[in-house]
């Protein structure tokens, strides 16, 4: 069994809420409420969940742009929650991050060239700019794009295009891991599978890990190796994606798979249509979060919170009705 | 079909006058919508999909949009030549409509349920009492909880869904014939597009109104649409009944966008990716304008238009080289073959 | 948008391109002032010579084309070198006082905390002291002078930069691109300097065009109130403020002594309008991006 390149223990983030004119604190946002999980080497987790369920504040912790409130990030063997500004800055050429808009995530005013070759720069992985410029025009070429566009500003291009560039940032620096953030989720149709193709190229190509975070079911599906669900800070259920979509054990997961309209009129799906909107994160339901939309909560739900246990070869989840059985 | 229809668009252009010189944005568009059914418009972004509804509502601005040219029939009217006051009570009243972003559709200064009873004060004439109680009603069949409460309150204090909701109450108060939804579940998370949708359906049934579902999601076209029209590039490339669209795609375009998105129950090693991207309104090419995109392009295909044709009985398709798309499938082949990394 | 876009955009535009010409024909004005208006003194080139000793203004004639004003100092000369003290004031001022609020409004948005609260709440207390009063007190504190005016100028308008600064440098430090530098591993200066400056740049470039008129026209009235240049120092402010005896002619012709306010006032306003012209033109072109 391959070795975990990244975990993820007891991670906390709380956003406080600040109210009056001394700003005390007066409740926290918990985006992310006690998670804990594992990336293999060479594996795709995907992440999964609706807007709110903390699933891209999870992404950005791990890679530190937003500090955590409690828990550890174990990666290969070092917890960097520990480590001090200088360390850090070293460590980030092995872990980079895909963002979900392209507009916003490519300097307006920089060159595909300097957007690229920056963190080169940053890193001094070249000796002088020609040998930095042909290393951009290596990368530029393997994600797809030709060197004619290395002196282009960023809105010359496409989002699909602009999506190419983020990646080719961040394969720059020779990455082991990458947390894909919503990657494909601001592009057209038919340009994401494209970036998907792609990101899955690559990952065969450099040998990569991804964390791969999406609210669309199918786009994670088809990537991942294995997929954890979130839903308010929680992770509810972590199996590999074909267990989750033959079996899946969280009433959650079973509602969210339902819910997906499919491309075949001919199917006619038995949906579990969930009543109610996702509660808020500032002070979430006691007990199982999910319990006042689950279809199946019952007495125990709104009172105790169940435990994530393992049912089956390396399928977890956390809900008191597979307690009972 | 016999049914006589209820919305005619014939050969409507629609055009955006900008510094960079002429959009055709709809050019050259005709569909139908019968009455108790759902048209389906499905396409990327910038087809032309919402302007094409935006031009039955006369909601395109102008300057700098324009429709050039056209019919579009709507109980023996053509609206293209009404006056703003008679369009006036058509809009609202017999055709309502539904956008994306339900928060910037309602004005955050008024309750909810002003915003409902202003609509039916204006259109149905009853008084306010009256109209409140309606209101409430309208609120209850949309599914929102404890509509007494609900009515008084403000856009703010509602979720994106609820507020999905009150639009959908909004555009059924007055009974239209014609409902036009924008990627009404773009916005929302995938629970709540399912509950959205739903509702949608069943309104539907017991309001016996049409409605034009504008998506790019497959999916949702697929669980909602009795009818498909495809855009792309600012025109119909295939129109037909939704069973015969997913189970024999003609076009090469629709086929890429029904092969590129993965599907839950099926495993594939690789997405057939169409390549390229949508070319800009500027600068369309010659001839047929996927001819950038379509691994099929050959001679006719870059120097003439195709017609939009029956294919089939009531399939139309708007390609040169749809029959040999026919063997490509027959033959069980992806036409969309591995392009590598390359765009 | 990239610079040689604006400078293209800022030339089509009749408005501004009329204020460009503006500028070059002051900066023409300055560059050759030694020539225009040979000096009588080469060591002192910015005292205004006298055509003798007469208070009375003499009207414009061959030998003093645009007259002399009081105390017969020469109006042309006082003119064209009076741009090159305007130009200094201007571009001095403005470009210490903008860099300053560059600077302050940059560091306060992006650390934040209790950093920013303080350099916000000392941006608060000068914001709160009456410009024209401070100034006046610090220029009569430090003594009269073209450099203690420009000082004081300095001290009391670095607040709106450093406020204008804030506001822009806290909405790009979220974005994206911001965090995938740091993501990369830059450091805080690389992450300033190339990504959030470079982008928070332009309104403060408008806003400084907007300055260099206003920060002369200070100037111009400190001069007039008797707190700036010194006597006979070649500075437009101080020949309007020479004006000041004559304003109302001799009896019968309210208009007599015109020449000793008109040319001036005309100097002062032309230099004003052109600054204000290239900013308002750098902001129809910027707008569509700022919103």
């Amino acid at each position: 069994m391959a070795e975990n390149l990244l975990e993820v223990k007891n991670l906390k983030k709380y956003f406080p809420v600040k109210a009056g004119v001394f700003k005390r604190t007066v409740a926290h946002v918990k985006a992310v409420d006690d998670i804990s999980f594992a990336v293999k080497q060479g594996e795709t987790l995907g992440l999964v969940g609706e807007s709110g369920c903390g699933k891209s504040t999870t992404g950005r912790t791990i890679l530190r742009l937003l500090e955590a409130t409690e828990g550890e990030v174990v990666f290969e063997g070092k917890n960097i929650m520990e480590l001090d500004k200088n360390e850090m800055r070293a460590i980030r050429r092995d872990m980079q991050i895909i963002f979900q808009d392209p507009y916003a995530s490519l300097n307006p005013r920089m060159t595909v060239a300097d957007i690229v070759g920056e963190p080169i720069d940053i890193h001094k992985l070249a000796k002088n700019k020609k040998e930095r410029n042909q290393k951009v025009e290596e990368i530029l070429e393997n994600v797809g794009l030709g060197a004619e566009y290395m002196n282009r500003y960023p809105h010359e291009f496409s989002g699909g295009q602009r999506q190419r560039i983020g990646v080719a940032r961040a394969l720059a620096v020779d990455p082991k891991l990458i947390i894909a953030d919503e990657p494909v989720s601001a592009l057209d149709v038919s340009v994401q599978a494209q970036v998907v193709n792609l990101l899955q190229d690559l990952q065969q190509e450099y040998g990569l890990t991804y964390l791969f975070i999406a609210h669309d079911l199918s786009v994670v599906k088809h990537i991942s190796d294995r997929v954890a669900v979130m839903y308010l800070g929680k992770i509810v259920e972590l199996t590999d994606k074909k267990e989750l979509y033959d079996n899946p054990l969280h009433p959650y997961t079973q509602s969210l798979l339902s819910a997906i309209p499919e491309a075949d009129p001919k199917k006619k799906k038995d949906r579990i249509v969930l009543e109610g909107d996702v509660p808020s994160p500032v002070d979430p339901p006691s007990g199982c979060r999910f319990h006042p939309r689950c279809p199946k909560a019952f007495d125990l739900c709104p009172v105790k919170e169940p435990e994530f246990k393992e049912y089956g070869d390396g399928h977890f989840a956390a809900c008191h009705l597979l307690e009972k059985e | 079909m016999s049914k006589e229809a209820l919305v005619e668009v014939k050969n409507l252009q629609t055009y955006f006058y900008t510094e960079e010189g002429v959009v055709k944005a709809v050019d050259g568009v005709d569909y139908e919508i019968y009455p108790g059914e759902t048209l389906g418009i499905v396409g990327e972004s910038g087809c032309g999909k919402s302007v094409t509804s935006l031009s039955i509502m006369r909601l395109v601005e102008s300057p700098p949009g324009k429709i050039e040219g056209g019919v579009i029939n709507f109980q023996g009217k053509d609206l293209t030549k009404l006056s703003e006051k008679e369009m006036r009570k058509i809009r609202g009243n017999d055709i309502s409509m539904i956008f994306q972003e339900p928060m910037t559709s309602l004005n955050p200064v008024y309750t909810v349920g002003d915003q409902i009873i202003e609509a039916i004060m204006l259109h149905k004439g009853v008084k306010r009492k009256e109209a409140r109680q309606q209101a409430i009603e309208m609120l209850q069949k949309v599914g929102i909880p404890l509509p007494e409460q609900r009515v008084d309150e403000y856009p703010h204090q509602l979720s994106g869904g609820m507020r999905q909701r009150v639009m959908i109450a909004m555009a059924l108060s007055c009974d239209p014939q014609l409902l036009i939804a924008d990627e009404p579940t773009t916005a929302l998370d995938v629970t709540i597009q399912a509950q959205i949708l739903e509702l949608m359906n069943s309104l539907k049934e017991s309001y016996g109104m049409a409605i034009m579902m504008i998506t790019h999601d497959l999916g949702v076209i697929a669980e909602v649409s009795d009818r498909v029209a495809v855009m792309y590039a600012g025109k119909v490339v295939e129109y037909t009944d939704v069973d015969s669209l997913f189970e024999d795609p003609k076009h090469p375009y629709t086929w890429g966008l029904m092969n590129s998105i993965p599907k839950l129950d099926k495993d594939v090693e690789r997405l057939e990716a169409i390549p390229g991207s949508v070319p800009s309104p500027l600068n369309f090419p010659e001839g047929c304008k996927f001819n950038t995109r379509c691994p099929l392009a050959e001679g006719k295909c870059f120097t003439d238009e195709p017609e939009l044709i029956d294919a089939e009985a009531g399939h139309k398709v708007r390609c040169w080289r749809y029959k040999d798309l026919e063997d490509i499938k027959a033959r069980g082949e992806r036409i969309y073959a591995d392009q590598g990394v390359k765009e | 948008m990239e610079w040689q876009e604006v400078l293209k955009r800022l030339i089509q535009n009749k408005i501004s391109l009329l204020g460009i010409l503006i500028i070059l024909f002051f900066v023409i004005l300055a560059v050759f002032a030694p020539f225009i208006a040979p000096p009588r003194d080469a060591d002192e080139p910015y005292m205004i010579p006298r055509a003798g000793w007469t208070i009375e203004p003499q009207a414009p004639s061959n030998e003093h084309i645009f007259g002399t004003t009081e105390s017969q100092y020469d109006i042309f000369y006082g003119i064209v070198w009076g741009t090159r003290t305007a130009f200094r004031i201007g571009l001095i001022v403005v470009g210490i006082s903008s860099s300053f609020g560059i600077i302050l409004g940059t560091i306060a948005a992006y650390y934040g905390g209790w950093i920013d609260e303080l350099l916000m709440r000392i941006t608060d207390i000068f914001m709160s002291i009456p410009f024209i009063i401070a100034t006046i007190v610090l220029v009569t504190i430090l003594g009269q002078g073209i450099t203690n005016v420009m000082i004081a100028l300095i001290t009391f308008s670095w607040m709106s930069t450093a406020r204008l600064m804030r506001s822009q440098v806290l909405s790009v430090k979220e974005d994206e691109f911001v965090q995938a530098a740091i993501a990369l591993g830059a450091n805080d200066f690389r992450i300033i300097f190339r990504h959030i400056i470079l982008n928070t740049i332009f309104p403060v470039v408008i806003q400084a065009s907007m300055r260099m008129g206003s920060m002369v026209i200070t100037a111009s009235t400190l001069s007039f109130l008797g707190v700036g240049a010194p006597e006979g120092y070649a500075d437009w402010g101080q020949m309007i403020s020479f004006a000041r005896n004559w304003i109302l002619g001799i009896e019968g012709d309210p208009l007599h002594y015109w020449y000793t306010l008109v040319i001036p006032g005309i100097a002062i306003t032309l230099f004003c309008l052109s600054w204000n012209l290239i900013g308002d033109a750098f902001r129809d072109i910027l707008d569509p991006k700022l919103n």
